[in-house]
């Protein structure tokens, strides 16, 4: 279980977030939405220790030290503007990855060829990442943040950039690993997404978590029919809330 | 530090940078291809250059001698052309700058005649000096007619029937010792160690910047990060890929270069030089540059990480080479030798020294010391890369790394940490040195001044102002009561007392510094005595107490125990004291006691009372017998030995510690607040 309490953030005079609490069980989808600059990437930097809170902490399992290499090892981190290594073949660059986490010999090479068959990148799995389109690129990087088989995935708009079709499998495939029990902190600009994916989520405005739960019982406490209202009603008039 | 993660990641370092045509140049065509054969080849043009380098001049001669005719047929350097007519000065200036000729000989008419009846005789050379080869004609020339003209004196008194020895009563013969291998040493040394540290620097700039600000931008640093590897491990992992680049590259072109110079050397068969490194002397040369190589990558990497693009990087980086290059340069400088003076120049020491590998002259002692520095150096800059790379400012301030992000959020109570202060002592140590022998040769008072106030208490005090240290806590600036401070006076007189034993004992062991007795003998000659106890007594203990017992020591006391601190910085102290040895061992000791009072009264004062005292106490004794501590007999040294170890006993049960005094002075107040 994610417990998030009372993470408060400045960067100079801004106040990039101000308290924010939330918890993700097992199994759940917890989506952060709000407009650009409301905290969503600073949010999940904390939570994945790229970054140190003000104020506040983070749990995972009770493990207050989200630093620590084994607490890193259940993580899965990804990000849409992730680049990948231009002169590494995904085959290469997968290796790679799965030896920093700890993964050796037949291991490796089993959860390599895992995630190369489930993504389908063998076509292209000795090729060099730079002559790579957008969308190869993004199943080789979900490739490699789900190749260590992390409990906990953070993702940060990971289809940004993606057209419907490409960002509807990818939506799939984290879905699927919903499905295994994996808790999953997801920061998303397509309230679509959202809508289909999410178990829980919360609307983060100037650094303030303005509303947080079950999209259907957020919807009723509000009086509106859809997450579009909802986000337009909270974020036009935050104060009221 | 897990090795076992450090290693995968320095893998594909080594893997993504030589699929890097740019790191593929920098590490193995421009060492090994380009720069061997450019110079190899430089030579060999050398060589088969214009008859003028060669030392084949073209004169022309104007006017009629058999003598002189017959005397440059013997000596085939000179190629004569002959002028039955004068020749006017505007078409002898003209053949010289068309280069049609080098220089012209006017005969005086009866020039032949002259000469045979034993009379002198006369010709005029025209030359251009503005022209190279018209002057080194002309040179050649004149030193030919010397010989030529011994030649024909002998020739007189011979014919006058005076033996050649009257007229030349001494005989000289050089015999060249130098071996065709040493001569080839020496061209070598000439300019390898500059050619292998600049093939260094440049294999490591390129890497540096890809393999950590590239990442930056490239946005894979981000999913490094977020692996189990620590910022330490990844910045390891890529200080080992980029420092192997930099070596590979110098083992390339110090295998090139050799090679390069063989191969000259044997298609142009009766060169009395021979390029050959014995395979000692080469691997001798790689561990040598080996600290070099990991100094630039650090020292790369550092600026590499504060950069927020490439571009930023280039422009961080390439005043770095140059500034590198310039210190490289010193090391090649005509007439540069190796001295204590360069231990502290770094760079340009190590290409002194490997110079002197090369000329077997080799003095290994210098060489750990030197390597010893350029090693800590780099761990230094790595230490500093590694907080860096766990800055978020660095990382993702979009702004980047400025010193207020160093600057800021300090507690109060923060005190330096045992890199900066490390950092703070080596940075010193040279800035002293060099301080210091700009000012002795002027004036010693003011060589004293400047060090200890210029370098010594305001550099320490600027860092920690610069840092926002709290000077008061930092330097540990509490009144210590009366107690204290008279025990910090005992422990003084302690000091004096128990080096005078050392002086004794260890007499004929290590060299008396008889030099230094005697400057400071001339400088208390000159001044008052009260200028003499505030310049040699109460300015180094107020400018040396800041930065040992005050900034360095704040840095040293969280990480280590009591003994560990009290020895740590007895050692920097004696460091300090170098380079005679007897110096460095009572500073040592002095070091170690006034390190324990101030630790043990939580004051910096009392180190101060103790170290005025046995300054003011030596300079007190040098007004009284300038020369006793050269002649100290063992009945003064035991009784001194026993006379210090109690005024210390003494010292040590008056203090209090001001620390526990303070805790129980708080305790007290929560408790009434309560």
């Amino acid at each position: 279980m994610l417990i998030v309490e009372n993470l408060s953030k400045r960067f100079g005079d801004t106040e990039a977030l101000k308290r924010v609490s939330f918890t993700i069980t097992e199994g759940q989808v917890y989506s952060l939405l709000g407009p650009n600059g409301a905290g969503k990437t600073t949010t999940l930097r904390i939570v994945a220790g790229l970054m140190m809170p003000d104020t506040g902490r983070v749990l995972w399992n009770g493990y207050p030290n989200i630093h620590h290499p084994e607490v890193k090892r259940q993580i899965g981190y990804l990000t849409a503007d992730m680049g990948l290594y231009p002169r590494l073949t995904p085959w290469e660059y997968l290796n790679s990855f799965g030896r920093f986490y700890g993964l050796r010999g037949k291991t490796l090479a089993q959860k390599v060829q895992e995630v190369v068959n489930r993504f389908e990148i063998e076509e292209f799995a000795h090729r060099r990442c730079e002559s790579l389109s957008t969308g190869m690129k993004q199943r080789v990087l979900l490739a490699r943040t789900l190749l260590h088989d992390p409990v906990l995935l953070i993702l940060d708009e990971p289809t940004a950039g993606l057209d419907a079709i490409t960002a509807l499998g990818f939506i799939s495939y984290i879905r699927e690993e919903k499905k295994k029990g994996k808790s999953i902190l997801f920061s998303t600009h397509q309230l679509w997404e959202a809508e289909i994916i999410s178990d829980a989520l919360g609307i983060l405005h100037c650094g303030d978590l303005v509303a947080s739960g079950t999209p259907s019982a957020l919807l009723s406490h509000y009086g509106v029919a859809s997450l579009l209202d909802l986000f337009v009603k909270i974020v036009e008039h935050p104060d009221a809330h | 530090m897990h090795t076992d993660r450090i290693l995968p990641l320095f893998v594909k370092e080594i893997l993504e940078a030589i699929r890097d045509l740019r790191t593929l140049f920098g590490m193995i065509v421009l060492p090994l291809i380009l720069f061997p054969f450019l110079l190899v080849g430089l030579t060999a043009w050398g060589l088969r250059a214009t008859p003028q380098e060669r030392g084949i001049y073209r004169i022309g001669i104007v006017g009629e001698s058999s003598y002189l005719q017959e005397a440059l047929q013997r000596n085939s350097r000179f190629q004569p052309q002959f002028f039955r007519f004068p020749i006017p000065e505007r078409q002898i200036q003209r053949y010289i700058s068309l280069g049609q000729l080098d220089l012209v000989i006017q005969i005086e008419e009866n020039f032949d005649k002259h000469l045979k009846e034993n009379q002198q005789a006369s010709i005029r050379l025209y030359y251009d000096t503005t022209s190279e080869a018209s002057y080194q004609a002309f040179d050649s020339f004149r030193n030919w007619m010397v010989d030529w003209k011994t030649e024909i004196v002998k020739e007189r008194i011979q014919s006058f029937g005076i033996e050649e020895e009257v007229i030349q009563p001494l005989k000289m013969e050089g015999v060249n010792l130098a071996t065709p291998r040493k001569l080839g040493g020496f061209t070598l040394a000439q300019f390898l160690p500059f050619l292998l540290i600049i093939m260094a620097l440049q294999a490591a700039f390129y890497p540096s910047i890809d393999l950590v600000v590239g990442e930056k931008e490239r946005r894979t640093l981000e999913s490094l990060l977020t692996t189990p590897l620590t910022p330490v491990e990844i910045l390891t992992g890529k200080f080992l890929a980029v420092s192997l680049i930099s070596l590979v590259a110098v083992v390339l072109n110090l295998t090139g270069t050799v090679l390069a110079f063989q191969i000259l050397t044997r298609s142009t068969p009766g060169t009395p030089i021979e390029f050959t490194l014995s395979p000692v002397t080469f691997l001798w040369m790689v561990i040598f540059v080996l600290p070099i190589c990991m100094l630039f990558s650090a020292v790369f990497m550092s600026l590499s990480t504060l950069s927020r693009s490439v571009r930023e990087a280039h422009t961080y980086l390439t005043p770095v080479f140059v500034f590198t290059v310039l210190l490289a340069g010193i090391g090649i400088a005509p007439g540069a030798h190796f001295s204590r003076a360069y231990v502290f120049l770094p760079i340009g020491s190590l290409v002194l020294l490997l110079k002197d590998l090369l000329l077997q002259q080799a003095n290994f002692i210098p060489l750990i010391i030197v390597l010893f520095l350029h090693l800590l150096l780099a761990f230094l800059f790595l230490r500093f890369a590694a907080g860096l790379l766990q800055s978020e400012e660095v990382l993702f301030s979009p702004v980047g790394f400025n010193l207020q992000a160093l600057r800021k959020s300090k507690p109060p109570t923060a005190l330096p940490t045992l890199w900066e202060v490390t950092a703070l002592f080596f940075f010193l140590l040279p800035l002293i040195i060099w301080v210091g022998s700009f000012w002795a040769p002027r004036s010693i008072a003011l060589a004293l001044i400047f060090t200890q106030v210029g370098v010594i208490f305001a550099i320490p005090i600027l860092f920690l102002k610069l840092l926002r240290y709290n000077i008061k806590e930092t330097l540990a600036l509490h009144y210590p009561g009366i107690l204290n401070l008279l025990a910090g006076f005992l422990v003084g007189i302690s000091g004096y007392l128990l080096n005078i034993f050392l002086v004794f004992a260890l007499k004929g062991i290590v060299p008396y510094p008889q030099d230094f007795e005697e400057v400071m003998k001339e400088l208390l000659k000159n001044l008052t005595r009260g200028q003499g106890l505030s310049l040699l007594a109460l300015l180094p203990a107020v400018c040396e107490e800041t930065l040992f017992r005050g900034v360095i020591l704040s840095g040293v006391r969280r990480r280590f125990s009591f003994l560990t601190s009290v020895l740590f910085i007895g050692i920097l102290f004696g460091l300090f004291h170098l380079p005679n040895p007897l110096r460095m061992i009572t500073a040592s000791l002095l070091g170690v006691l006034f390190t324990g009072v101030t630790l043990k009264t939580g004051s910096l004062f009392p180190a101060i009372a103790a170290h005025f005292t046995v300054n003011a106490i030596s300079v007190m004794a040098t007004w009284i017998e300038p020369k006793w501590e050269t002649t100290i007999p063992s009945a003064i040294a035991f009784p001194a030995l026993l006379a210090g170890v109690l005024f210390f006993s003494i010292a040590w049960l008056l203090t209090r510690s001001l620390t526990t005094a303070r805790k129980t002075q708080e305790n007290g107040e929560n408790i009434a607040t309560l």
